[in-house]
């Protein structure tokens, strides 16, 4: 007798075989037409200058025909500016490069819902060859729909990032985390993401945004060993956080201002999660 | 790769999400029972509780070949899926079926020796019984976020430690509680 448990265990194992030979179909074009924009753009990414804020920018938002997320009718909110330096600079031909626009199309309209164009900053690059990491403000993240799980975040300060390649570097995708700005200030702005394509001997990354002054971030591993890495545009990734297993429990999350002193979240934001 | 009881949650649900189903079957072997006896126990019922953790794990899967991060404690997050799931039945009289059919996935039809098995395994007094033979934090930390459904913030302020501290205790209790339901089954 085979039991339900090996049955319902055989139709998730097909399932999960249908789902990763669907994407890997489906993404191959995608990864085909990334590529070919890369030298068209290579030269206004050498020239490094920054953008008019007003200067127009209509980048493809999402990839699905059905389900595509539109830009946002308001701009990034002052308090977002006043925290965040990486807000305050002006957006440079980077900041709208080919690897920008690539997590852009990966938007789904679903959840993400009104993208602050004004507000896209590359923020590093990703692990995958030609991939950026991407801070992408919105005027809110999350299943609008009945059956949805979770409250839709408003004025979401999201991080797009990229995941390893997958098998032969066909498939492409990335994590979305979102924050409040009162979260990033209440030093909850974290997560973490695998530091390379096998999660068992690259361990993981420990990313997140930190709020201005905040010049490095350390963190302690349960075994005591410390890690440290400096803050660029409110960004922060610490890429030898730790294997997957312990990873969850890095703990001792210090912010520290340019001369190394600590600085403490700001505890009246704490509880806005 | 070859998985084995070693192999950590968070590595076993990484390597699925990078299209290795043999990870996430080991996923599932680990923790079917648990999620099982978990839904008898809140629903009262072996078919709903079958039909349950069949759709918890066809959310998690779902869920799991999307855009959102993984999750840092995945043994608790898989209970907070299956804990949606028994609250949503409940509402609604029914057990949702929603990621099932987005997956494919057809009803499975219990006899009756499976109905009792899933009975004993998952009878209150046994997990009662079970869960009291945690060390006294790990006890307290999984009652607290999985049976009462606290947030770890407001559980890290009660029991006066960090919030990484609370889910490595509970985090510890489920991987106890799990081999103890391993081997009475």
């Amino acid at each position: 007798m085979s039991d339900f448990y090996d049955e319902i265990g055989g139709q998730l194992r097909r399932a999960h075989q249908r789902i990763t030979d669907t994407e890997r179909q489906t993404s191959a074009p995608r990864r085909a037409r990334r590529a070919l924009v890369v030298p068209v753009l290579a030269a206004s990414l050498l020239a490094g200058t920054a953008f008019a804020a007003s200067q127009a920018w209509s980048p493809l938002l999402g990839d699905s025909q059905e389900d595509r997320p539109v830009a946002a009718s308001s701009p990034v909110p002052v308090d977002q500016g006043a925290g965040l330096a990486v807000l305050r600079r002006a957006q440079t031909a980077a900041d709208r490069g080919p690897d920008v626009r690539a997590q852009l199309k990966m938007l789904v309209g679903a959840e993400d819902h009104g993208i602050r164009l004004d507000g896209v900053r590359r923020l590093g690059d990703g692990i995958a060859p030609g991939s950026a990491v991407v801070l992408i403000p919105k005027e809110s993240f999350g299943e609008t729909s009945s059956a949805a799980r979770k409250p839709v975040l408003r004025d979401a300060l999201c991080v797009s990032y990229p995941n390893p390649p997958i098998g032969d570097g066909s498939r492409v995708s990335s994590a979305s985390s979102c924050w409040s700005l009162k979260q990033i200030f209440a030093g909850k702005a974290y997560g973490l993401a695998p530091a390379g394509p096998s999660p068992t001997t690259s361990g993981m990354s420990f990313y997140g945004l930190v709020p201005d002054g905040v010049a490095s971030v350390a963190i302690t591993r349960p075994d005591g060993s410390t890690a440290k890495a400096s803050v660029h545009d409110n960004f922060v990734r610490i890429a030898d956080a730790g294997t997957p297993h312990d990873s969850a429990e890095v703990t001792g999350v210090r912010w520290l201002d340019s001369s190394g002193k600590d600085i403490a979240p700001s505890g009246s934001h704490a509880s806005d999660r | 790769v070859v998985h084995n009881d070693q192999t950590p949650d968070a590595v076993l649900l990484l390597a699925a999400r990078q299209g290795d189903s043999d990870a996430f079957d080991c996923f599932y072997r680990r923790y079917n029972r648990l999620v099982t006896a978990y839904c008898r126990r809140r629903t009262g019922d072996a078919e709903q509780a079958a039909d349950l953790m069949a759709e918890t794990f066809a959310a998690v899967l779902i869920r799991l070949t999307g855009r959102e991060p993984l999750p840092t404690v995945p043994g608790a997050w898989l209970f907070r899926v299956a804990s949606n799931k028994c609250a949503d039945s409940s509402r609604r009289g029914a057990v949702e079926d929603r990621a099932r059919r987005a997956l494919q996935m057809v009803p499975v039809v219990l006899d009756r020796e499976e109905m009792t098995l899933i009975d004993g395994l998952a009878s209150a007094e046994r997990v009662i019984e079970l869960l009291g033979e945690l060390p006294d934090e790990q006890q307290e930390a999984v009652r607290a976020r999985i049976i009462d459904e606290r947030e770890y913030e407001g559980l890290a302020r009660e029991l006066g430690c960090s919030e990484p501290v609370v889910r490595k205790r509970v985090s510890r209790g489920l991987a106890a509680l799990r081999a103890r339901l391993e081997s009475d089954s």
